[in-house]
């Protein structure tokens, strides 16, 4: 009776997909010896970019929920570095001598504040920096995801939210900087050796990875598949038994965690953090990579990052008024190519080739038993885990 | 509350607050309060009008437009051309900039949210996408410099409503900005005669409750979208026009706008026009009276997070009833 | 009788319309209950209150002797209530294989969503399901690309894979053709071998096919409950059909 469904029984690796990816990846970690260093920085930053881009297509290309909240959770992150970064300097660099930062003493603050002094560590300020913008999405998802709210409003909320953030970060001038936000900071160092650029290069190229991947492997899962049930209609999937609140809250609170990273790795690139990443132009910049370069595809919005990044590079030096090339791109993809510029590659020499099966009906299914076959020893320690973790009980 | 007031103010310090908050709380706190009250009054005006517009184009025809404070915008930028082309009032701007931005707004509608209807996320984004074009199209136009209008001058000085015995006036209100909101409740009025006393209203209102049923009556909803959409916009110019001479004219000045418009219909709720003014009436006031405790920055990060919280137990608006899910 | 759904009293009110106005019902195990009566009766409204959809203002629900008044829907779900929707409510983006896929019982928990795998005794489960309603050779087919009734279908194969002991079904038959309602019928006589079923339906030929125990809803109140011929026979109910009968033909 099963013979039907014997293509998802054979479960094979998709061996085309990892020996494109792999090479990608090789051309990606030896480009800093063929590009200049200017070029190195601008593709670690848009790597960066890719990866918050990536986490936004997590919670919209997959669940369907619109954030512009996602400059967000990454300016959290890159706070939270950025404080560490800032009271480490060493004191003979520091203008003012003490332990204090330029910005505080100007703003007549004598001590430092409790809640910022422990960032003085770097472990807690790696800590913060995930668990920070993590918490606070937490808080967001659990707040707004267990009601009737949805779609559109909660889009309204987290414009709402990135317009309130805004504006507190640049009032509390004492804490935060204000307006400039946290400049001049130390440049990360560890065991008293100062990070190089290239170097930085090569983490943040291992971190995108690890993200894409990771993203992936969730998206191929049984999770992937009720993600994208919870976009096309929650309301089923409840009467399925499942709690949609509760997955809506972990893809969320996920995605912030990926995007604090990002933030917190993009602060000894760029040596300086400041309000302009939580403002809703920013947020906006996040989706716009994830909508032209396809939404649910994952590598389209890096692909669109990193060659948005690229244009806007070279179109600056141009002209004045890239943003309206933006809005003009925004509206062609909204309008003309719902699915982004993933949407134009052709089936047959495009990403799903790669996954392509010897079974005539290839379903996620397929995929997803051969991966999962792969994944083994991971997944008997995440099964075992699940035991501690799971509140989920069935009755 | 002088003591509580100093406390705030030491914990949110601020830099350019914290004098004006310390200055408030110096000697006549009864006066401070009214005229702050009275300010709220004024922002009231502002946020009615900016928002009679949207509480058309999302109350009424449910498009949620992220490009309203261009419109905004488009009609500042009507009224500054007209004063520099042909000298003309201000108040005589007014029906140009209606027009003009009820053009672009009919062509807006044409082009874009036409194709989008029934897909919210999608025309979000379109309207977004949309007001970064204008944005850039005005800046081509115009070049990032503010531009300033002049306010007409029979409309200028302040009334005093409490005087001091040595005749200086302790609690007033401008004009203009009674004149603001003046306009927003006569703007109101019309709207409201419109859409409820004529038939071309009743065709509006047939087709925001069930599209399919208003065509077999043989109404033409795509004009009435087109017509609808093309007077939001129009209301959003006149807002423009008059608001221009507060503040300079400048292509982002619609940024501004646009949170507090959604705050104001979000919070009044998108079924009655009339909860815009209750809206706008309690966004105004808490905005002043919290600005007058604290300070401005933390006032509107107060209210924002109050709105979240609102539209997070009743999406619907304060001002409507629950229906049947 | 050893109900296994059982309901007592329950009103539910929207914005001070009582759309049921105390129903009681009784559903025994591995029973077939069929539930008709004309519009706006509260039949709908009477299935969404059981599964959580709507809340109820005043009465009980019990669950095998426990009560699951005004619980969360999922948590109604799991359970042991499946649900099935008027319009075909399925994924349409997805292919049969995995509509019932999600519907399985099972872990519904994060974790368990990331680590579970596809087992053997899974896949023979959805075959299984998917023989039953007979679409196992358009496992991998996307739903959108089948037809109305045999979307019906997959959302009652979703029901089955829940493996709940009760299922509730709001007018499957709505939109088939004479054939597929047939069909249904025979459907819905085999899985009640194994599930009690709660079924809402208009279509009487497709009544007295699958029936045993008719009740009947009138303007939010029960108004009859037996056999065919009881219900048949009964004045209360001949009143109100024949004077909608009457009305019917006056107005045409």
């Amino acid at each position: 009776m099963t013979q039907v469904l014997d293509g998802v029984q054979r479960s094979t690796v998709p061996v085309k997909l990892f020996i494109t990816a792999g090479i990608v990846f090789l051309i990606f970690f030896i480009l800093p010896f063929l590009v200049g260093v200017f070029q190195t920085a601008l593709i670690s930053k848009l790597l960066l970019f890719g990866a918050l881009a990536i986490s936004l297509d997590l919670v919209w290309g997959f669940t369907g929920i619109l954030s512009f909240a996602h400059g967000v959770f990454f300016t959290l992150g890159g706070y939270a570095m950025a404080y560490y970064l800032k009271l480490n300097l060493a004191a003979a660099n520091n203008n003012y001598g003490g332990e204090l930062p330029d910005f505080m003493v100007w703003n007549g603050l004598e001590q430092l504040p409790w809640f910022i002094a422990p960032l003085k560590f770097l472990p807690i300020a790696i800590l913060a920096m995930v668990l920070v913008p993590a918490a606070f999405a937490y808080i967001i998802g659990w707040f707004i995801f267990r009601s009737k709210v949805s779609g559109v409003y909660i889009t309204i909320i987290t414009l709402a939210i990135s317009s309130a953030l805004t504006t507190l970060f640049i009032s509390q001038q004492a804490y935060t900087g204000g307006t400039n936000g946290i400049t001049d900071v130390a440049i990360l160092s560890l065991a008293g050796i100062d990070i190089t650029d290239i170097n930085l290069y090569w983490v943040i190229l291992i971190f995108t990875t690890l993200v894409l991947a990771g993203s992936w492997w969730l998206t191929k899962s049984n999770l992937g598949l009720i993600l994208r049930s919870i976009n096309e209609n929650e309301r089923r999937i409840s009467y399925l038994g499942y709690d949609v609140a509760s997955f809506k809250i972990f893809i969320w609170t996920l995605s912030a965690a990926i995007a604090g990273i990002a933030g917190g790795l993009f602060v000894p690139l760029n040596r300086f953090i400041s309000p302009v990443y939580l403002a809703v132009a920013f947020g906006t910049q996040v989706v716009i990579w994830v909508a032209i370069g396809g939404r649910g595809t994952l590598v389209g919005p890096l692909i669109a990052a990193l060659l948005l990044g690229q244009v806007q590079n070279s179109a600056e030096r141009v002209t004045q008024d890239w943003q309206l090339i933006v809005g003009v791109l925004l509206l062609v993809v909204v309008l003309f190519l719902p699915k982004g510029l993933m949407g134009l590659v052709p089936e047959r020499i495009g990403f799903n080739k790669l996954l392509e099966s010897p079974t005539p009906n290839p379903s996620a299914g397929y995929v997803r038993a051969g991966l999962l076959d792969w994944f083994t020893p991971l997944q008997g320690a995440l099964r075992s885990m699940q035991g501690w973790f799971s509140k989920d009980r069935d009755r | 509350m002088l003591g509580f007031n100093s406390i705030q103010a030491h914990i949110f310090y601020l830099a350019q607050e914290a004098t004006a908050a310390t200055d408030a709380t110096g000697g006549a706190d009864f006066y401070t309060f009214a005229n702050q009250l009275l300010n709220g009054v004024g922002i009231v005006g502002v946020l009615l009008l900016t928002g009679l517009g949207l509480a058309i184009t999302f109350g009424v025809m449910r498009i949620i437009n992220l490009a309203h404070g261009e419109f905004i915008m488009l009609g500042a930028y009507v009224t500054f051309l007209m004063q520099s082309l042909f000298q003309m009032d201000l108040l005589l701007t007014i029906p140009f900039a209606f027009l003009g931005t009820a053009l672009i707004g009919a062509l807006t509608e044409l082009t874009v949210i036409r194709r989008l209807y029934g897909r919210p996320l999608e025309t979000l984004l379109a309207t977004w996408g949309l007001s970064i074009v204008i944005q850039g199209v005005v800046k081509l136009i115009f070049s990032a410099q503010l531009k300033y209008v002049k306010s007409p001058p029979y409309i200028s000085g302040n009334l005093s409503v409490i005087t001091g015995q040595d005749g200086t006036p302790l609690v007033s209100i401008s004009y203009y900005r009674m004149f603001i909101i003046a306009v927003a409740l006569l703007m109101l009025g019309i709207t409201l005669y419109l859409l409820y006393q004529t038939p071309l209203g009743r065709q509006v209102r047939a087709v925001a409750q069930n599209r399919e049923m208003a065509k077999c009556l043989g109404v033409n909803t795509s004009l009435i979208d087109l017509l609808t959409f093309a007077y939001g916009c129009g209301l959003a110019g006149i807002a423009g026009a008059v608001i221009s001479s507060l503040k300079s004219v400048s292509p982002p000045m619609g940024q501004d706008y646009l949170v507090d418009a959604w705050m104001v219909v979000v919070t009044g709720g998108v079924d009655k026009l009339i909860g815009v003014l209750a809206g706008s009436f309690l966004i105004g006031e808490a905005n002043a009276a919290i600005a007058f405790m604290l300070n401005d920055p933390v006032a509107r990060v107060i209210v924002l997070a109050a709105v979240i919280v609102l539209i997070r137990y009743r999406p619907e608006g304060l001002f409507t009833v629950q229906k049947r899910a | 009788m050893n109900a296994v759904l059982s309901v007592k009293d329950l009103t539910v009110i929207f914005s001070g319309f009582r759309a049921l106005k105390g129903v009681s019902l009784d559903v025994g195990d591995r029973e077939i209950v069929t539930i008709i009566g004309p519009n706006g009766a509260g039949k709908s409204t009477l299935l969404d209150a059981i599964v959580g959809k709507s809340p109820v203002a005043s009465g009980h629900v019990y669950y095998q002797g426990h009560e699951i008044t005004n619980k969360r829907p999922h948590a109604i779900a799991r359970l042991g209530i499946g649900r099935k929707f008027q319009n075909p409510n399925v994924y349409n983006e997805l292919t049969v294989f995995e509509n019932i896929l999600l519907a399985l019982k099972g872990s519904h928990g994060i974790l368990a969503s990331i680590t579970v795998k596809l087992t053997r005794a899974k896949k023979e489960k959805i075959a299984w399901v998917l023989e039953r309603i007979g679409l196992l050779d358009k496992a991998f087919l996307k739903v959108s690309s089948l037809s109305h009734g045999q979307k019906q279908w997959v959302e009652i194969g979703m029901v089955i894979a829940q493996d709940p002991s009760i299922i509730l079904l709001d007018e499957p038959t709505a939109g088939m053709t004479s054939d597929e309602t047939h069909l249904t019928g025979e459907i819905i006589r085999t899985i009640s071998k194994d599930h009690s079923v709660v079924v809402i339906e208009h279509d009487m030929d497709f009544v007295k096919q699958i029936a045993q125990r008719i009740i009947v809803l009138h303007q939010g109140e029960k108004l009859a409950e037996g056999s065919v011929t009881e219900v048949q026979n009964n004045s209360k109910v001949v009143e109100v059909y024949l004077g909608r009968e009457k009305i019917d033909i006056a107005a045409a």
